[in-house]
């Protein structure tokens, strides 16, 4: 039990600095680009991503760019979301069979597992190629996750 | 999807865009955007941010009316919170708690709202994880 709340902990934590993410790409695209124009949007949002996480004068193993955050954190929400539902009693031949679609708490997540794949690809544009564009269709996928998460949260053991 | 669903929405919405903005600009935005090559850049990113980003009090009323709503639904009267029937239980205890603490998040909100706080903010984050750790047992709890 103490185990499974700490990985929920673990993916709410990731699932909040995530939506910082996508709101602080929301919050400056639409401003600089109506400030500056959208060359020189283009070319702050490629200054931004190339600036280094965790900051130089933190001594650290690793160091990633800006543009790769939203990538890392998919990674753990993946993770930590896929041992919550192998949790619920939901293994991979379940999800690969379609199995798992037998009641809501399985539809849910296959709603939310198409929007995640939607996200993922959003977010890989943003980081490449970050536009005002992008960045609101990323936001807009992001409430559709959160929501679905939300319903799923309270289906569990339904 | 029914009227219990759409506040639990609403009130995860609006929690995850008053932290998530908190966490991501503490944690990550405003120590890259120091090291943005040319400055220049970072300055504009960091002042859009401190423009648009104020998302504390719109939260705030989002998660009070839906948390107070929440708790009609759930049949929790006054009289049971009133008679203290409601902080007996456990469950009861747990929402004190998250009570007290989204209390003092209001105080910093108040106070500091945001503006810059090197150093309070991070207090303000302490608050925030053990508000959602408290938020996880309340929905995930045996009780």
């Amino acid at each position: 039990m103490a185990a499974h709340l700490i990985i929920v902990f673990l993916h709410i934590m990731t699932s909040i600095v995530w939506v910082g993410y996508v709101l602080f790409w929301t919050i400056v695209a639409g401003p600089i680009a109506r400030s500056g124009g959208s060359s020189e949007a283009a070319r702050v949002f490629e200054a931004v991503n190339r600036a280094p996480w965790p900051p130089r004068k933190i001594p650290t193993p690793f160091r990633f760019k800006f543009s790769q955050v939203g990538g890392l954190l998919l990674i753990v929400l993946a993770i930590t979301g896929f041992v919550l539902v192998v949790a619920e009693g939901i293994g991979p031949g379940d999800l690969l069979s379609g199995r798992f679609l037998a009641d809501r708490f399985g539809r849910l997540l296959a709603a939310k597992l198409v929007f995640v794949a939607l996200l993922a690809v959003l977010q890989f544009r943003l980081a490449a190629r970050p536009s005002q564009r992008s960045a609101y269709a990323n936001l807009a996928a992001a409430v559709v996750v959160v929501v679905l998460s939300a319903l799923l949260a309270r289906s569990v053991g339904k | 999807m029914n009227a219990y669903s759409v506040l639990v929405a609403l009130h995860v919405l609006a929690a995850l865009a008053w932290f998530g903005h908190m966490f991501f600009w503490s944690l990550v935005a405003g120590l890259s955007l120091k090291e943005v090559d040319p400055p220049e850049s970072g300055r504009r990113v960091r002042e859009a941010g401190l423009r648009w980003g104020g998302f504390g009090w719109p939260s705030l009323a989002v998660l009070g009316v839906t948390g107070v709503l929440m708790i009609v639904l759930n049949n929790i009267t006054v009289h049971h919170v009133v008679s203290g029937e409601f902080w007996s239980e456990p469950l009861g205890r747990v929402m004190a708690a998250k009570i007290v603490l989204v209390g003092c998040m209001a105080a910093y909100q108040w106070f500091v709202g945001h503006r810059p706080a090197p150093r309070l903010i991070y207090l303000n984050m302490v608050f925030a994880i053990a508000v959602i750790g408290l938020s996880i047992l309340r929905v995930r709890s045996p009780w």
